[in-house]
């Protein structure tokens, strides 16, 4: 089994000990990795850096795509990459407006990527997008509503759709439940965890909800002054954690 | 008979690092071979460390020294040792855990809790459900409840759902921990009937059985956890 992405020495550094350091790991197809850890401890530096939105100071990330063709992803050119983030990754934010077009339909959100890729044929597109909308349980009859109009929990699953439309290798997820109640998150968590399954999708998740991970992920990355203190498989970290800081994170869940 | 597991001198020993790294030492040297169609009961006072040396066959929690052999698809995997993909594959197809608590998924229906460890194997949803139904009924959870999620079931419905999970796919391993802690006689007698037909088709269980009955009607032998020696200091 080859890794879709492997991750040797990555390094991004802002200069004020700021940053993600020394980062290696290695993602399988259909695999769900979270990375945890507290606010500024480099995770989201992190995904933006793998994702190529932030310019990588050191390393290699290799990217394997559909055709098994592996991609240096750290000196891919701007067109390139972009052509990639399209038809073979995702990106999920945890505040809608940074991933959604808020002024455009959500069916036009949904077609966005199917069109960028080729497809044309307005009943096609508009049916795609009909059918993503009521796999993340929104009405199809909300297709040419503007996001705007949408609950928070509605805006992140649409995010979903417009992300899982072209059915992508690996889906980057930045706190995407960060901002809901947990009942909306419950739901957004189930529907995101059987569409990965269903399809196959890698997901690497930015979250500092330990619950989440437990949910969704079979590893983990724990994260502390941008480098990372701890990793394995999910269940072990969290039922026999290693490092301090790692401890001190899992005694410090609530227990509902 | 052939081995399925080969735990060799496996030592853990829990450092707190928030009470001063205070060291736990629970397993000191522990030692223990099973082999296919046997049934060893995990014996010993409360903290001697029988859940622990069950979960270090899991690789749930890690060993410090030792081996943790399973045979795995013809060949042996060190647990310990094991890349995190290799123990999920090992877990997945050879090595199954049934916990006294079930860790509910919000929204998900118990019939498909329990259908999971099926569709992982690629079994065909249609015929994954009709098995989970199938799981339910012998175990007694009214038909009523399997499209609700678990999470409003009485304890002993949400073990029993658990057991079903944890058994449906027939992996040549089974560890136990406390399976019938709180059932009644009546599902208690389903539940071993379960672990018998594991035997019978070749499975090796390890478990945790603290209802005397239950251990004396299916384990095939006993092993004492060895108490570890006392609490020390780490430097």
């Amino acid at each position: 089994m080859t890794p879709i992405l492997s991750v040797q020495g990555l390094r991004k550094d802002y200069g004020n000990g700021q940053g993600c350091f020394d980062i290696d790991f290695e993602l399988f197809a259909g695999e769900v990795l979270c990375i945890v850890g507290e606010s500024g401890s480099g995770k989201s530096t992190l995904l933006a850096t793998l994702a190529g939105k932030l310019a990588a100071d050191d390393g290699s990330v290799v990217f394997r795509d559909k055709n098994e063709r592996a991609h240096e992803l750290t000196r891919l050119a701007e067109a390139e990459r972009r052509r990639l983030a399209r038809s073979e990754w995702g990106y999920v934010t945890q505040h809608a407006r940074d991933g959604l077009r808020m002024n455009v339909s959500a069916g036009a959100n949904v077609s966005e990527r199917l069109m960028a890729l080729g497809e044309r044929h307005y009943g096609r597109l508009r049916a795609a997008a009909a059918d993503w909308l009521e796999k993340v349980e929104i009405g199809a009859d909300r297709l040419d509503d503007k996001p705007c109009a949408f609950s928070g929990g509605m805006q992140q699953r649409l995010q979903i759709a417009r992300n899982l439309v072209t059915r992508p290798r690996l889906v980057f997820m930045d706190e995407p439940t960060g901002g809901l109640d947990v009942s909306v998150q419950a739901r957004f968590l189930d529907l995101t965890r059987r569409l990965v399954h269903d399809n196959r999708i890698a997901v690497i998740m930015v979250t500092h909800d330990l619950g989440v991970a437990r949910l969704l992920a079979q590893r983990t990355l724990v994260m502390q002054g941008g480098r990372v203190v701890e990793a394995g498989l999910t269940d072990q970290i969290l039922d026999d954690p290693q490092h301090p800081y790692t401890q001190l994170l899992v005694s410090s869940i609530l227990q509902a | 008979m052939t081995r399925l597991i080969d735990a060799q001198s496996v030592c853990k020993t829990f450092v707190l690092h928030q009470q001063d790294g205070l060291a736990l030492p629970v397993l000191d040297d522990v030692s223990l071979t099973v082999d296919a169609g046997e049934c060893v009961a995990l014996t010993g006072p409360s903290g001697a460390g029988k859940s622990t040396l069950l979960k270090a066959l899991y690789a749930n929690y890690l060993t410090g020294r030792g081996r943790v052999l399973i045979r795995h698809r013809d060949r042996w995997v060190d647990m310990a040792a094991a890349p995190p993909h290799e123990v999920a594959d090992v877990r997945r197809h050879t090595l199954g855990y049934v916990s006294q608590f079930l860790r509910v998924i919000p929204r998900v229906p118990a019939l498909d809790i329990v259908a999971e460890p099926l569709l992982e194997w690629g079994c065909p949803q249609a015929e994954a459900r009709d098995e989970a139904a199938a799981w339910l009924a012998r175990l007694n959870i009214a038909p009523r409840l399997w499209r609700l999620p678990p999470a409003t079931f009485s304890g002993g419905e949400q073990q029993r759902v658990n057991i079903a999970r944890g058994m449906i796919a027939p992996r040549p391993i089974l560890l136990l921990d406390e399976p019938t802690a709180s059932l009644d006689t009546g599902n208690r007698d389903v539940v071993v009937a379960l672990m018998r037909e594991a035997l019978q088709r070749g499975a090796a269980l390890v478990g945790i059985f603290h209802d005397e009955a239950t251990r004396d009607a299916i384990a095939t032998r006993v092993f004492d956890v060895p108490l570890a020696r006392a609490t020390e200091q780490a430097a």
